[in-house]
């Protein structure tokens, strides 16, 4: 045991990517992937933090019905600013530009994206995109909520903000595009000789499914963006009523694009969880190729279903019953991932670390969140539920309930590998277990404020919800501090973890051939061929040795 | 506490929390609801417990180190997992759709209660038959009604919650919303499409009369002759040239007479035809070059009018048809 | 333990002294390269087809919603400058296929030819495109509300136009215009920027037989922007 321990950290000459090189313009102007992908979650981490602020201002004005901590218009700047802020530079970027830049060319077996340039390029089109944000709260903000619908958006009294907004987004909207274009070519051209399309992990099915989405649908919004800037400046009378336009044309834009963004939120974090399931329950991940061919049709269909946003928008009766259908079908891919998910547990050998309990509770939130997207889906359910809080509650388990528990997951499982520390396993389980009792208590009381008739989007609210909305209000909190604790104990863990063995988990993947951290240019032989769930000949030898492949020749 | 608010949605309204059911599409809307939320707490319970159960039985532990043999694939799970949710989508799928045809058809019986509505930051405004302008809205029990929407700014969205109705309001175009009010009382209309500083405070009160000689009571009250519809919609007619080419007496001048002219099926020089209803008159006034009725030239200049304008002349052209 | 062990082909790989000067690290080869630069491309071109579509939607949603406007405005824009830059884009577009043979050739003259031959074909389509934006804009014909025809322009109508009102929303059919040619026009200049700096690589001898990837790309973008105004021409002027 001990003569192992001292076998196992292999390869100790080669330097890590975090000493590669030093100085501030090495990290700023790398064009390693690794890199990137620390300064993409310290960005995002950033992000999610201003909302997070934005979101508990918003929760303590809806402490009291009549609201009064801020004024209205106030209120409703800061909802758009935590709904824009959270979705473009949090949820859409948070896994694969964050973890995806970092995962994707260690799973793959390669030394970096097919575009190393382009990857840099779409990091500082996100920052511009973020700074611009930052510039629409110090023109004053804008109270347009995050879908900007026209033709109140565009209105002249809107002043700066919303030309900075739209800027944001059509920047931000090409920084995604350039990643998902990137992660499908080097899927596509990065693959080792001998690792074929069902020899790769599922998180990579899933970013390329996402990317897909991305390629595909954000150009879209950067047209859409790019038309209501010339439309406020000019009056091109595309969507203001008052010039000629039609405004419900700028809503079947919008969510042509922003419905498969809830799938190029979603899919990645069930690539994690594909990830995750199996290494913990140390046993081949069950029905691979239909869940990564579940990942491809959630992305396909998605394109499809837009129009369920709009089943009151006044568009015709036919056109609703044909988007109700196909909104219902993304139940089915959905359905066969979580039943393969839960039936890769079956006589496993469970191990609750933090990434599984974090991936526990992803499950019951996404079967909340999923299950009560039938109501929105289905015409007669939707039509009394459309922009009432019933929505706000079913897209927050989906978008942030799932999507954050998966992120979380996926972060405290590649942390060993991005910082070469172990976090500490006490911190992540209390965290997880604060998120989740948070995120509950934040979320089903909207459910039922919506169901009772609460419209979302409101300053102020008839009594009647009034135990609703304190029951959420206190659940932010609770949540917040849950995540502050993720945080403290993932930061804490860089200057008292444990140094991380490279392969911690006994996981199967590609990137646990490396050392934790890897060197700068990943692999120094380039490996062949890969069995990502393949976890026989995996034995364990110590904490600090961590898993290491025994017997037969591995990944052969 | 908790089970009486989860059976709530289900069972039946709560007293002062859950709407009522207050117009004829509600119970068939809850029936719906019913049906998905058991079908979702079906699922959810299967998961859960199929998560809680796995972990305990399987967790790692000093006599269970490694995982047991078992399959990494099964066609037929597959197949059974994707297909009884293929299933139980057509069903509901087929059961929703039928009520929601329900809801967006107008229900036989009586001659239906037209109501124009306008919407503006952020008040509501109703005008009744007869002449009756409010900024609360007045039905009557079993009686059919039709709500015909305009916005004069921005997209608002008419949402009762009793009526477990909502339809957006969208400037530029006209909205309808149809139902038959079934329970007497008050019932709160507010606004759910976000349309700024108030919209919290856009709301408006729907009386639902119990009969039709109490809402024609309070239809009389106080109406000014001058407020009602059709003499805005008469007063346009005079006053922006209108009458220079049209005639209300059923006889063609340099445009198509006005008389008769509401409901009827107009063939225009392309060969298409088109009822002629709010959006038409709409269209005609403010692009009549769009569609030009056969037999008549293209030369009616754009009348920019507002959205009460176009309701009034609306108004006015009804009153200019014979009969029912 | 955890890495296959050397064998012979990955030993002569790391064996190879010399790597191809535009070879990045990550690449085994130019060959493998190249072929992640066309995809990478492909992808992008994806991209723009669908930035481009929101436009062709909007024009589609307008013209059947407008449709006595659109036949009325087509009747300012001079069809045969269309044909003319149309011409101009195809020989360009063949000029750009004619580079990259060039460049797999090694036919380093032919390429810089053949590579300011592009280059100055898209000038000839952009003056032309300057001269029918000007001249409409000095009579008035602008975007949007701002669009009010002057008398000189009217008079050069057919009789029959000329006789018919005109459209209250004429600037909607004029905002969809600008809007269209003028971000297929960006791309144009774009473009240029593009050809000109493969020029500059031409000439100092970056490509040849081994090493194309930026010309087949580029000609691969410059091809789209040709292609999209091959649908822009018929929908705008002719219909």
């Amino acid at each position: 045991m001990t003569m192992a321990a001292t076998a196992a950290p292999l390869e100790p000459a080669a330097e890590s990517y975090l000493q590669h090189e030093s100085g501030i313009r090495s990290w700023l102007l790398t064009l390693d992937h690794k890199r990137i992908g620390v300064m993409y979650l310290v960005a995002i981490a950033a992000s999610l933090f201003l909302g997070g602020v934005f979101a508990l201002v918003l929760r303590l004005n809806l402490w009291r019905p009549g609201g009064g901590l801020v004024s209205n218009d106030a209120y409703n700047k800061l909802f758009t600013l935590h709904g824009a802020v959270m979705i473009f530079l949090f949820v859409i970027p948070g896994i694969p530009a964050a973890l995806g830049n970092f995962v994707v060319p260690l799973q793959l077996g390669a030394k970096d994206l097919a575009f190393p340039k382009v990857n840099l390029l779409s990091f500082w089109l996100y920052v511009v995109g973020a700074v611009l944000f930052i510039a629409v709260l110090v023109a004053g903000g804008i109270d347009t909520g995050w879908t900007l619908y026209p033709p109140y958006s565009l209105e002249e009294s809107r002043g700066l903000g919303i030309l900075l907004a739209l800027a944001a987004l059509f920047v931000v909207g090409f920084s995604s595009i350039l990643t998902g274009l990137n992660f499908i070519a080097s899927i596509h051209k990065m693959r080792p000789p001998e690792v074929g399309w069902f020899d790769l992990p599922l998180f990579l099915w899933a970013l390329y499914a996402t990317g897909i989405i991305q390629v595909i649908a954000t150009p879209v919004l950067g047209i859409t963006a790019a038309m209501g800037f010339l439309e406020r400046l000019f009056h091109l009378g595309i969507f203001m009523p008052e010039y000629g336009g039609d405004p419900v044309l700028f809503q079947h834009f919008f969510w042509f694009y922003s419905h498969p963004a809830v799938y190029i939120m979603i899919l990645p974090a069930m690539g994690i969880v594909s990830e995750v399931v199996s290494v913990f329950s140390r046993k081949p991940i069950f029905g691979y190729r239909f869940i990564a061919m579940s990942s491809i049709a959630i992305a396909a269909i998605g394109f499809f279903v837009w129009g369920h946003h709009m089943f009151v928008s006044g568009q015709s009766s036919w056109t609703n019953v044909i988007f109700s259908f196909l909104t219902l079908l993304v139940a089915i891919p959905s359905a066969i991932k979580t039943f393969n998910w839960l039936a890769t547990m079956y006589k496993g050998a469970i191990v609750l670390a933090t990434p599984m309990i974090y991936v526990l509770a992803f499950f019951a939130i996404f079967g909340v969140g999923g299950l009560t997207g039938l109501f929105l889906g289905s015409l007669a359910t939707d039509v009394p539920l459309h922009d009432t809080y019933f929505v706000v509650a079913h897209f927050h388990f989906v978008m942030v309930g799932a999507v954050l528990t998966a992120f979380l997951a996926g972060l405290h499982y590649w942390w060993p590998k991005m910082t070469g520390r172990m976090y500490d396993e006490a911190l992540g389980k209390l965290s997880a277990a604060l998120v989740f009792a948070g995120f509950h208590l934040t979320f089903v009381p909207q459910f039922f404020a919506g169901v009772a008739g609460m419209p979302r989007r409101y300053a102020t609210y008839a009594p009647a919800f009034q135990r609703d909305n304190r029951l959420s209000t206190v659940g932010a909190f609770v949540l917040a501090v849950g995540m502050c604790i993720a945080l403290f104990g993932l930061v804490g863990s860089l200057f008292r973890g444990r140094r991380a063995p490279p392969n911690p988990w006994g996981a199967a993947s590609l990137e646990w051939t490396t050392p934790s951290p890897p060197a700068h240019d990943n692999f120094a032989i380039p490996p062949r061929a890969n069995k990502p769930y393949d976890f026989s000949g995996l034995r364990f030898i110590s904490e600090d040795s961590g898993w290491v492949r025994t017997g037969r020749e591995g990944a052969r | 506490m908790v089970s009486e608010r989860l059976a709530a949605p289900v069972l039946g309204a709560v007293p002062g929390y859950m709407p009522a059911r207050a117009s004829s599409v509600a119970e068939g809307v809850d029936q719906v609801f019913a049906f998905i939320f058991w079908l979702s707490a079906f699922f959810l319970a299967l998961i859960v417990v199929l998560t809680v159960v796995f972990v305990v039985r399987y967790r790692k532990r000093p006599s269970r180190l490694e995982p047991e043999p078992s399959p990494s694939h099964d066609l037929r799970l597959e197949l059974l997992w994707s297909g009884i949710p293929l299933a139980l989508v057509f069903v509901l799928f087929g059961v929703s759709t039928k009520t929601y045809s329900r809801m967006t058809t107008l229900d036989p019986g009586a001659a239906p209660l037209r109501i124009q509505v306008t919407a503006r930051k952020w008040s509501w405004w109703f005008d009744h038959p007869g002449g009756k302008g409010a900024g609360e809205l007045h039905l009557v029990v079993g009686r059919p009604t039709e709500l015909v929407m305009a916005s004069a700014d921005v997209i608002h969205s008419l949402y009762v919650p009793d009526f477990r109705l909502k339809q957006d309001v969208v400037p530029g175009r006209f909205t309808r919303m149809t139902f038959t009010p079934v329970l007497p009382g008050t019932f709160p209309v507010v606004c759910a499409e976000f349309c700024g500083t108030d919209h919290s405070r856009m709301s408006a009160m729907a009386t639902v009369h119990p009969d039709q000689a109490s809402f024609d009571a309070w239809a009389r009250e106080g109406v000014a002759p001058a407020a009602s519809l059709v003499d805005l919609g008469k007063k346009v007619f005079l006053s922006k040239g209108c009458v220079g080419c049209h005639s209300t007496d059923g006889s063609p001048r340099v445009g198509p007479t006005l008389k008769n002219l509401w409901g009827r099926s107009e063939k225009f020089a392309d060969g298409t035809e088109a009822l002629v209803d709010e959006s038409y008159v709409r269209e005609s006034v403010l692009r009549p070059a769009a569609r030009i009725t056969a037999g008549f030239a293209n030369v009616m200049p754009p009348v920019p009018l507002d959205e009460r304008e176009i309701q009034g002349l609306c108004a006015y052209l009804q009153a200019l048809k014979d009969g029912p | 333990m955890t890495t296959p062990p050397l064998d012979q082909a990955d030993a002569a790989a790391a064996a190879q002294p010399e790597r191809p000067p535009f070879l990045a690290m990550h690449f085994e080869s130019l060959g493998a390269q190249l072929e992640a630069s066309k995809l990478g491309i492909w992808l992008f071109l994806g991209s723009e087809v669908l930035f481009f579509s929101g436009l062709f939607t909007a024009y589609g949603v307008y013209r059947a919603n407008h449709r006595e406007l659109f036949q009325y405005a087509h009747h300012f824009l001079d069809w045969r400058l269309g044909a003319l830059n149309t011409v101009v884009l195809i020989g360009s577009s063949l000029s750009a296929a004619w580079s990259v043979r060039c460049a797999q050739l090694g036919q380093r003259r032919g390429l810089v030819a053949t590579l300011l031959v592009t280059l100055a074909l898209a000038s000839v389509f952009m003056t032309v495109k300057y001269f029918e934006y000007s001249h409409k804009l000095h009579n008035g014909v602008g975007w949007g509300a701002s669009c009010r025809p002057s008398g000189e322009i009217l008079a050069t109508l057919p009789a029959a136009v000329r006789a018919l009102p005109v459209p209250a929303r004429l600037g909607s059919f004029f905002s969809v215009y600008y809007l269209m040619t003028g971000l297929h026009g960006t791309h144009v200049l774009v473009g240029m920027g593009l050809y000109g700096w493969l020029v500059a690589r031409a000439r100092r001898g970056d490509f040849g037989p081994g090493y194309f990837a930026p010309v087949d790309v580029v000609a691969l973008y410059w091809h789209l922007v040709d292609v999209i105004w091959i649908f822009l021409f018929p929908l705008f002027y002719l219909i």
